[in-house]
């Protein structure tokens, strides 16, 4: 029952920020309901058992993703103070579009039997230890996106740095 | 089952990204030297696959190469190296970023082999993020022209919205099924009735792939990133990038989701239709070579997705087949628009008035490739669309076939404007001789022959496409 509340308190929270992350005017308002989404997100992992990943939402993605985003906001001029509008003109046709498929997803979700699906592989993780399948699984049957992953990064940077990094030679 | 035995290719091309790496640093002045090396390890390894099939399966069956993977990595390493010789002598990125260039090419190259030879949706799902990053980078990779910056911003937004999508998509398939093999989810399908969230996930799932297709609805980023990103690199994703997204797309749909046909192949129709009436009507106004290319490439996959609502194995023959010919075929017309774009500085359809009188080979060659793209006999292009359209001619598609027909017309007028400017029209500006580079010689020698010899003897490779596409369903 606990668990229940708590999830939904945290589905609230989630769906809270999101809505306020999109809206707020200032970037660095949006960067910290940023932080409390990915919160609510690690939280709700914590409440299915998922503590690694729960700890590595938070590790990563609160502890490095959202505070170089607020280091950058503060580093770079002018867009730390300002306030920009977060709508133009076709706020109306998204709002429609987004509501729609929230209608259709939902409508989907609730037709779906997921207790007997969840509590099948409920039952089969709860034996074993949930990092340790994680690190299992990565290192057997996923070692190959494991793998392809570290050349993604490798790619991600070298790309950020061929596109900020200064051209001495263009200017000359 | 030994890992250097099952992925040759990957693991040498993981090798020559280090290798690359490596020479940018040891070579400082004439980097020209990475781009040939680029180009010439990529052929050698196109070769070398080409030669050693093999057939393995690796994880479970997570990763396999069967002749699915084989051809289609030979495509996307043909590709690569293609455009390799049209980035050495064209492409201006100034020293600093010319090995970063290569580089990308080789990681997006990588990402694309590992994309073609997964079947594991998350493998499938990282392969298509790899291969997809270093585009991004590569498309803004003229930093000072806002036209490439604005190319990479819009790529990376609406890319990333669409891995979004396909991210949902694949975790409801995970969610119901608690597999992500490609063969579990088959299995699934084929044993449990499917409720409204499959179909869900399997439309989102579509649109996500449907991004690399640019298949409408999921095509708006398609015209800008063509005209502002440096043309090799369009010639790229309009062709490698492409045809990886439409093994990606026979993996999920005419494998994955066989059994559940009766619901993508209405839908997959319409959307085939669709694509190729909005790209061939948005291409007759456009003034800008690139962007014309832009939309014909949105009705060229239009065409090919007939294939996919055709008969299994023909259908996915006939895909195969349409890629190759499509890769040899716009490869050919991006590098006259490199050659010209490098001289001229323009791409402006205009300035393309007279070419005929002052270049007929150019003129010549970018008419074949045109008329090949248009589907004229006896070139490439008209075997491949015949034999889409008569795949789905066996299922019994005939309005769709008419109307691919119908489009087919269409595209041939604005093919003919181009070729109305060449040959009738007289010169408005003066522009410098036009002095085709060594490199693109040997692209625009290469892909001509290539056209002739599928448009005239399309027998042997036909045979090729169907071996595979039975390979697929009957082990």
């Amino acid at each position: 029952m606990v668990e229940l509340i708590l999830f939904y308190a945290f589905a609230a929270l989630i769906i809270f920020s999101a809505v306020l992350l999109v809206t707020a005017r200032n970037v660095f308002h949006g960067a910290l309901y940023l932080a409390s989404t990915l919160f609510g997100v690690a939280a709700i992992f914590a409440l299915s058992g998922s503590f690694f990943l729960a700890g590595i939402q938070v590790l990563i993605y609160i502890g490095a993703v959202v505070v170089l985003l607020i280091f950058v906001i503060n580093l770079t001029r002018q867009i730390a103070g300002s306030s920009a509008a977060q709508v133009n003109e076709a706020v109306v046709p998204a709002l429609i579009t987004s509501l729609l498929t929230i209608t259709l997803i939902v409508l989907a979700v609730l037709k779906t039997d997921w207790a007997t699906r969840i509590g099948k592989s409920v039952a089969q993780t709860e034996a074993m230890d949930n990092t340790a399948v994680i690190g299992t699984q990565l290192l057997t049957n996923f070692a190959i996106p494991f793998e392809v992953v570290s050349v993604l990064l490798l790619a991600a940077l070298i790309g950020a740095i061929a596109i900020v990094s200064r051209d001495k030679e263009a200017g000359k | 089952m030994n890992f250097l035995n099952a992925m040759p290719g990957e693991i040498a091309l993981a090798g020559i990204i280090v290798a690359l790496l490596l020479l940018d640093f040891i070579i400082k002045e004439n980097k020209a030297v990475i781009g040939w090396t680029f180009t010439v390890l990529m052929a050698a390894l196109m070769v070398y696959v080409a030669a050693f099939k093999t057939e393995a399966t690796l994880l479970n069956g997570a990763y396999v190469s069967d002749g699915l993977s084989w051809i289609s990595q030979v495509m996307i390493l043909l590709a690569a190296s293609l455009t390799g010789l049209l980035s050495v002598q064209s492409v201006k990125t100034g020293k600093k970023f010319t090995g970063a260039y290569y580089i990308l090419l080789a990681c997006s190259t990588l990402g694309l082999m590992f994309l073609v030879s997964s079947k594991e949706l998350i493998t499938l799902y990282i392969g298509l993020e790899l291969a997809t990053v270093s585009l991004y980078a590569l498309a803004a990779i003229y930093k000072t022209d806002d036209s490439s910056t604005e190319a990479g911003i819009k790529y990376l937004i609406l890319g990333a919205i669409s891995s979004a999508i396909l991210l949902f998509g694949i975790s409801l398939i995970y969610g119901i099924t608690r597999t992500t093999y490609i063969d579990g989810v088959m299995a699934y399908t084929s044993q449990s009735p499917v409720g409204p969230i499959f179909v869900i996930a399997l439309i989102m799932t579509l649109l996500g792939a449907g991004f690399k297709l640019s298949m409408v609805p999921m095509h708006l980023w398609t015209p800008d990133v063509y005209q502002g990103a440096p043309t090799p690199v369009t010639a790229f994703i309009s062709v490698a990038s492409k045809a990886a997204g439409f093994i990606f797309a026979i993996r999920l749909f005419s494998y994955m989701f066989v059994r559940l046909d009766y619901i993508w192949v209405p839908l997959l129709s319409i959307i085939a239709l669709l694509t190729m009436t909005v790209g061939n009507l948005m291409a007759i106004p456009q003034k800008n070579v690139k962007r014309l290319l832009a939309y014909s490439t949105i009705s060229q996959a239009g065409y090919i997705l007939v294939g996919f609502v055709g008969a299994s194995v023909i259908g996915i023959s006939s895909v195969i087949f349409y890629l190759l010919a499509y890769t040899v075929t716009n490869i050919a017309a991006f590098a006259v628009v490199t050659a010209f774009s490098k001289a001229t500085g323009s791409d402006n359809l205009d300035d393309y008035a007279g070419l005929a009188q002052k270049e007929p080979l150019l003129a010549l060659l970018f008419m074949l490739s045109l008329l090949s793209l248009a589907g004229i006999p006896p070139l490439a292009g008209f075997v491949g669309k015949f034999y889409l359209f008569y795949s789905a001619m066996q299922k019994g598609y005939v309005w769709l076939v008419v109307a691919a027909a119908l489009n087919s017309t269409i595209s041939l007028y604005y093919y003919l404007l181009i070729l109305k400017q060449m040959y009738i029209f007289d010169r408005k500006k003066e522009f410098p001789k036009i002095k085709i580079d060594f490199s693109v010689k040997i692209v625009l020698i290469f892909t001509m022959i290539v056209i002739f010899i599928m448009g005239i003897f399309p027998g042997p490779v036909l045979d090729l496409t169907t071996d595979i596409a039975q390979s697929l369903f009957f082990k």
